[in-house]
């Protein structure tokens, strides 16, 4: 190791830091400047500390522009990955001591962003460089990708509901997910990925759509509902009632199937919940509020001859009343 | 004596057999890219592999999950500041952009920096690159980042402590 990258004594790396603040702030006064030359000539390690904590500065150097930018904000995405991850990992987002919640947040973003998620549970509304509107609902994944050519957003998971900004913004708007794709024509609307393809409904306005492995075009409009697989388009039937009650935290079902309606609630819902087969196709009329399950799942008793059996808070299934029970909800 | 080695590699490889395709499958979730998935299951097992001591976990996933999350956050981090940079750099006009070569030194230069700033808060980390990149006064970075002036300097002696270490090492 050369003489000159041979660390000091902690006492003197202090009172090197110590000093380069004094000065730094500019506030050194000549007294104090004289001070300093006296320390830095005392000895070769205090002259040693000086030059080094020099050498640091000269990383700095060339941090200008979007590298100065990129240092400034990375933390901004690290902290967007750290809750993603929690996403995976029920408990480890809040161990980190960051909350998940259900809340009516409006982020204004940037031009260009990547990886929008929300936890379960959690919505989030998020506002586009071109003053597009993105609701994300519970549990989803959405990229951005803004080119000169055109705005994409690709939703990898979940649900969004769309109400595009700028009209005069001559790309157009496009959703895609593994199905389809999904050009705005002025407009609000729902996309939902579903096990079974990706479902959307066009609240307002229109919306061109064509299946991925197919360039068959066809237009939806207002009021209007589609199944969207890879290969074909389903028929076009009137939107479900409710399909954007989400949006105001309530689930909206009108003779559903139970098993549907459970399903629907899992989603807003950490762990395990079932339905037991016997029970599955009863059929269900109601609301019910999305922010607490529990509430929604306790809604569910009056009405149908049904209980809760909830083993834990995470491994809660919906049974016939007279099975036999472990602790009730 | 050779023995003293086996046992490890005896260990890690049956933690390989036993819970390999489980933890690809947690860092899968987490990872958006699978190859970078595969890679990162890979290197916690090498990491395991080069440890001194090692005793036979209790919950071995949950040893597993550990270890790789110290993995995760790294890749995170330098993810992270890789985008920032790619961000930034679309608001840059074509012709001005530096060439790809220069665009993978800065970007080297951006993750040592990083690195030496590792282990500060994000309220110190703020303020030391407020100082050092932007040249702001004391009281003006205690204004932005909300703290008083007498912190900002602890934050910049931190700062300036993490980076010596990160360059020369630890004060004797």
């Amino acid at each position: 190791m050369s003489i000159t990258t041979r660390p000091v004594s902690s006492q003197v790396l202090d009172a090197a830091i110590a000093w380069q603040l004094c000065l730094d702030c500019g506030q050194g006064s000549e007294a104090e400047h004289e001070e300093f030359a006296k320390w830095y000539a005392a000895s070769e390690e205090h002259a040693r500390a000086w030059m080094q904590l020099g050498m640091v500065d000269q990383r700095f150097v060339h941090t200008t522009g979007p590298a100065r930018s990129a240092l400034m904000r990375s933390r901004e995405g690290f902290g967007r990955q750290v809750r993603k991850l929690g996403r995976g990992v029920a408990g480890f987002a809040l161990a980190l001591g960051l909350t998940l919640f259900l809340g009516d947040r409006l982020l204004p973003m940037d031009y260009w962003l990547a990886d929008q998620r929300t936890a379960t549970g959690e919505q989030r509304t998020i506002r586009l460089s071109d003053n597009t509107l993105i609701r994300l609902n519970t549990h989803s994944a959405l990229d951005i990708r803004f080119d000169a050519k055109q705005r994409r957003v690709i939703l990898q998971e979940g649900e969004i509901f769309v109400e595009t900004g700028s009209h005069e913004d001559p790309r157009p708007f496009i959703v895609e997910t593994d199905q389809g794709q999904m050009r705005a024509l002025g407009t609000r609307f729902l996309v939902k990925r579903r096990d079974d393809g990706t479902l959307l409904s066009v609240l307002q306005s229109a919306v061109a759509v064509h299946p991925q492995a197919s360039a068959n075009e066809m237009i939806l409009r207002e009021g209007q509902q589609m199944l969207i697989q890879r290969h074909s388009l389903g028929p076009m039937v009137a939107i479900a009632p409710g399909a954007d009650a989400w949006m105001r935290g309530m689930l909206v079902v009108d003779n559903a199937r139970l098993k549907d309606v459970i399903a629907e609630i899992s989603r807003y819902r950490q762990g395990h919940l079932g339905v037991a087969p016997e029970v599955a196709d009863l059929r269900i009329t109601g609301s019910f509020p999305l922010g607490d399950t529990d509430l929604a799942l306790k809604a569910l008793t009056p009405t149908l001859p049904v209980e809760i059996e909830a083993r834990t808070h995470w491994w809660v299934t919906v049974v016939a009343s007279d099975a036999k029970q472990t602790r009730k909800l | 004596m050779s023995s003293l080695q086996r046992p490890q590699h005896q260990l890690v490889g049956t933690l390989y057999r036993d819970h390999r395709s489980w933890l690809l499958t947690w860092l899968k979730r987490n990872v958006a890219c699978p190859h970078r998935a595969e890679d990162l299951s890979q290197d916690t097992f090498i990491r395991l592999l080069g440890r001194e001591h090692l005793e036979a976990p209790r919950e071995p996933r949950a040893f597993l999950v550990q270890v790789a999350k110290g993995l995760l956050f790294d890749h995170f981090r330098r993810a992270a500041l890789e985008q920032a940079y790619l961000n930034e750099l679309m608001r840059v006009p074509e012709g001005e952009q530096p060439s790809l070569e220069e665009q993978q030194l800065i970007l080297e230069d951006l993750k040592a920096i990083d690195r030496m700033l590792t282990k500060l808060s994000s309220k110190a980390r703020a303020a030391f690159l407020f100082n050092r990149l932007d040249g702001l006064s004391h009281a003006e970075i205690a204004e932005k980042v909300g703290v008083s002036i007498p912190r900002v300097r602890q934050y910049l002696a931190q700062g300036m402590r993490q980076c010596y270490i990160a360059l020369y090492g630890e004060p004797i």
